[in-house]
């Protein structure tokens, strides 16, 4: 769970993050509120977390509740690793279906150069979404280097940039991530359809639901799986 | 007809500390080859001689085949084995005359870790040799997996690491096995679009795809998961059922949390006395796991009652007519959907059967025995199912992983994302040595050679799931910075051009992995 920009994500994106932790009338909460309660979840998850739960990957049932890291020899170590590089660019990697993490760094040169020069900076999102396009700009400081992008499902990619901008409102691209496709799921986009396809809604859910009827851990399933129900309870 | 591909994944992070007498982390070996791999071939050896009809695929990764093979390493195993046959000969005198109730179970441990022991030698200490005859006799299908297990979603804008990832794992295989794998683990059946184009061009057919791949695709699924998926570069895609693997892999409901299996953490290294244990435990006085144990996992309770290996078999038994029968009742639900002749991929960690689950290698052995006995079943391989030219669903796939949520959150969150700043740069800066310096022999080419050894062990899986999990995280901190450093030791004297001979005769003795590597296949498609 990525905690180190939730006091810099906008009111929007912490609402959809508040309802995925399932904290009810997010709508209604200011910004301050959310954070605390989103805070209050995060500190009950590290409290309550089971070490010896068998979903677990297989090393750490080797290796947890040992706590005994600190006896572990250290492997003969060769150098630092560097704290910054001495180049200017930005990545953008997908960490699941509704959020991008995007990071970079800027060259102790650009860095002076700008400064020198007045410049801000800002990260510049672009959404491609099913023919439309969004753009915004997000401010960064000079000492920010890692942002968290909430993305809609859709047929289209997102893609980030890094920009200066001069005192007069000149931007000046410093570097541009790859292009990140959006989750373009079939049953998303054709709810319509969904009244014809109940066999093979059943079908789908004999794959992906367990004995007692809990559905495989995923968002975009659980949305799926909404829509078919809402699809179904119109039927009725 | 119900077809069951069982498909079973080995893998160990590459750890290997010669320098140090014993090694905690190298425990994570030995202990799944004494409670896992042996006890597995064992059992499948002896299905083979019974005349049980069965078939499964099994992966073992790279990094797991290469200490499997390494004479240091089968070495300290014996010294490992040696002890835990003396300290079983102790706990059978011990348990003689106090606490009784574990007798019986001492002796048992005893016998089969000399069991074990004997196959182990009796295979030359390679017990591959022993899954390789089983192979070669149409029982298993052997596949790989990436060279290090990288989760390879997060790597995709970096072709080339991800295409060495697939080649070196490829190599390996067949340098280990003396064939091409067919099919390919997905690590953490972490699958992006574009990657199926990879693993072709690299001669691969197949490989296991997470549950909710099929109802999130891009494209109308036919057959929901139940036959193969052809994914558009004409990789075949075993699609992982979820609702049959679940009743094992449950954490809350499955079969191995069964209150009369045995526990897997109330050990005796942790609960007798010091100068009992002490030769058997980790220096200086660091208690750690014996295999010595007796309890059952009773309930969420610290008043653990004695484990009855009796009682466990009952319930074995009564496991596996319960796993077949929901087999078969999804069968016939599947069938009266009308889609015949159903595939349940059913996709696990090996060492999940007989380390995690104590009781998990019998368990196995029932439903192969029980399976063959009925006309309701046939175990098969996915291999088999491709050449049998049967249905199939044509479909794009999103990006997904078996992970928690469905994605990469395990990899990439707030313990782990500071990684990816450091391969990334890693990557591209081998890209440029393998620009800068295209055909390197002798002492230069050695030297990139562990440069993109070092790249490729620190893009292993395993550090950022162990930094999620918060368990070994001092150890996995220090590999991937110690990995990452030896890199730039590479790049910065390949930069002067120069090399450090000292230092690389070092850095090869202590990652004896990947003897064939070849730095240029980090070469980027882009030039």
């Amino acid at each position: 769970m990525i905690l180190v920009n939730v006091d810099s994500l906008s009111v929007y994106e912490l609402r959809t993050i508040a309802e995925q932790e399932g904290i009810e009338g997010a709508e209604a909460l200011s910004r301050e509120e959310i954070i605390s309660l989103l805070e209050e979840r995060y500190e009950d998850y590290g409290e309550n977390a089971d070490p010896k739960d068998l979903n677990l990957r297989y090393m750490s049932g080797l290796t947890d509740y040992r706590d005994i890291s600190k006896y572990v020899e250290n492997p003969p170590g060769v150098e630092e690793l560097p704290e910054v590089y001495p180049d200017t660019e930005i990545h953008l990697i997908k960490k699941n279906g509704s959020w991008l993490y995007a990071f970079w760094s800027i060259s102790p040169n650009d860095s002076d150069r700008l400064q020198d020069g007045r410049e801000s900076i800002v990260l510049s999102v672009t959404i491609e979404n099913n023919g439309a396009r969004e753009e915004y700009d997000v401010p960064v400081s000079y000492s920010d280097t890692e942002w968290n992008i909430g993305i809609p499902y859709g047929r289209g990619f997102c893609c980030v940039s890094l920009d200066a901008v001069s005192p007069d409102g000149e931007k000046t691209v410093l570097s541009v991530s790859e292009p990140e496709e959006l989750t373009d799921s079939y049953w998303l986009s054709h709810p319509d359809e969904m009244k014809y396809s109940d066999s093979l809604y059943r079908l789908y859910l004999t794959l992906i639901t367990t004995r007692e009827g809990d559905l495989v851990d995923n968002p975009v399933v659980r949305d799926i799986v909404n829509l078919f129900r809402k699809e179904d309870t119109k039927d009725e | 007809m119900n077809k069951l591909n069982l498909i079973l994944q080995a893998h160990l992070p590459y750890v290997r500390h010669l320098e140090y007498p014993k090694f905690l982390e190298e425990n994570w070996l030995f202990e799944s080859l004494n409670e896992t791999y042996i006890p597995l071939l064992r059992m499948l050896e002896r299905l083979d001689k019974d005349g049980v009809d069965f078939k499964l695929a099994i992966c073992f990764s790279p990094t797991l085949s290469t200490m499997l093979t390494d004479p240091a390493l089968q070495e300290r195993f014996v010294d490992y084995m040696n002890g835990r046959i003396e300290l079983g000969k102790k706990e059978k005198k011990r348990t003689a005359v106090e606490e009784t109730e574990c007798h019986q179970m001492a002796i048992h441990y005893l016998e089969e870790a000399e069991k074990n022991l004997e196959r182990f030698e009796a295979l030359g200490r390679n017990i591959l040799t022993g899954f390789r005859e089983l192979h070669e006799k149409n029982r298993i299908e052997l596949l790989t997996t990436a060279a290090t297990h990288a989760y390879l979603p997060l790597y995709k804008n970096y072709p080339a690491a991800v295409n060495a990832q697939i080649a070196m794992g490829l190599k390996t295989h067949e340098r280990i096995f003396g064939e091409s794998a067919r099919g390919f683990w997905l690590p953490d059946c972490g699958y992006y679009p574009g990657l199926g184009d990879m693993l072709v061009e690299n001669g691969v057919s197949w490989c296991q795809l997470a549950s909710h791949s099929v109802i999130t695709a891009k494209d109308k699924s036919v057959y929901s998961g139940y036959k193969p998926v052809e994914l558009p570069s004409g990789l075949y895609g075993f699609v992982r059922d979820w609702s049959i693997t679940s009743l094992v892999w449950s954490s809350v409901s499955g079969y191995p949390c069964d209150t009369d299996y045995r526990d897997f953490y109330r050990d005796i290294g942790y609960y007798l006395p010091l100068d009992y244990v002490r030769p058997y435990i980790h220096e200086p006085e660091v208690r750690v796991f014996t295999g010595y144990k007796y309890h059952a996992i009773t309930g969420k309770t610290d008043d653990k009652a004695y484990y009855s290996r009796e009682k466990a078999m009952e319930k074995v038994s009564l496991h596996v007519d319960n796993f077949l029968y929901n087999v078969k009742r999804r069968g016939f639900a599947i069938g009266s959907a009308g889609i015949n002749e159903p595939i349940f991929n059913l996709c696990f960690d090996a060492e999940l059967f007989g380390h995690r689950w104590y009781e998990g290698i019998e368990f196995l052995e029932g439903v192969l025995r029980r399976a063959d006995s009925s006309d309701d079943f046939v175990f098969t391989t996915p291999q088999s199912i491709i050449l049998e030219n049967g249905p199939v669903d044509k479909l794009r796939l999103n990006e997904s992983s078996w992970g928690e949520g469905g994605y990469s959150d395990i990899w990439l969150d707030g313990s782990n994302s500071w990684i990816y700043r450091h391969i990334f740069k890693a990557i591209e800066r081998m890209e440029e040595l393998t620009k800068r310096f295209p055909d390197q022999g002798t002492l230069k080419g050695r030297f990139l050679n562990q440069a993109s050894r070092e790249l490729l062990l620190a893009m292993a899986s395993d550090w950022p799931c162990i930094m999620h999990d918060g368990t070994s995280v001092t150890y996995a901190e220090k590999r991937l910075r110690n990995h990452l450093g030896s890199f730039n030791v590479v790049y910065s004297a390949m930069s002067r051009n120069t090399v450090n001979t000292e230092w690389l005769i070092n850095a090869e003795r202590s990652s004896e992995i990947f003897p064939d590597i070849d730095y240029r296949l980090f070469e980027s498609p882009k030039d």
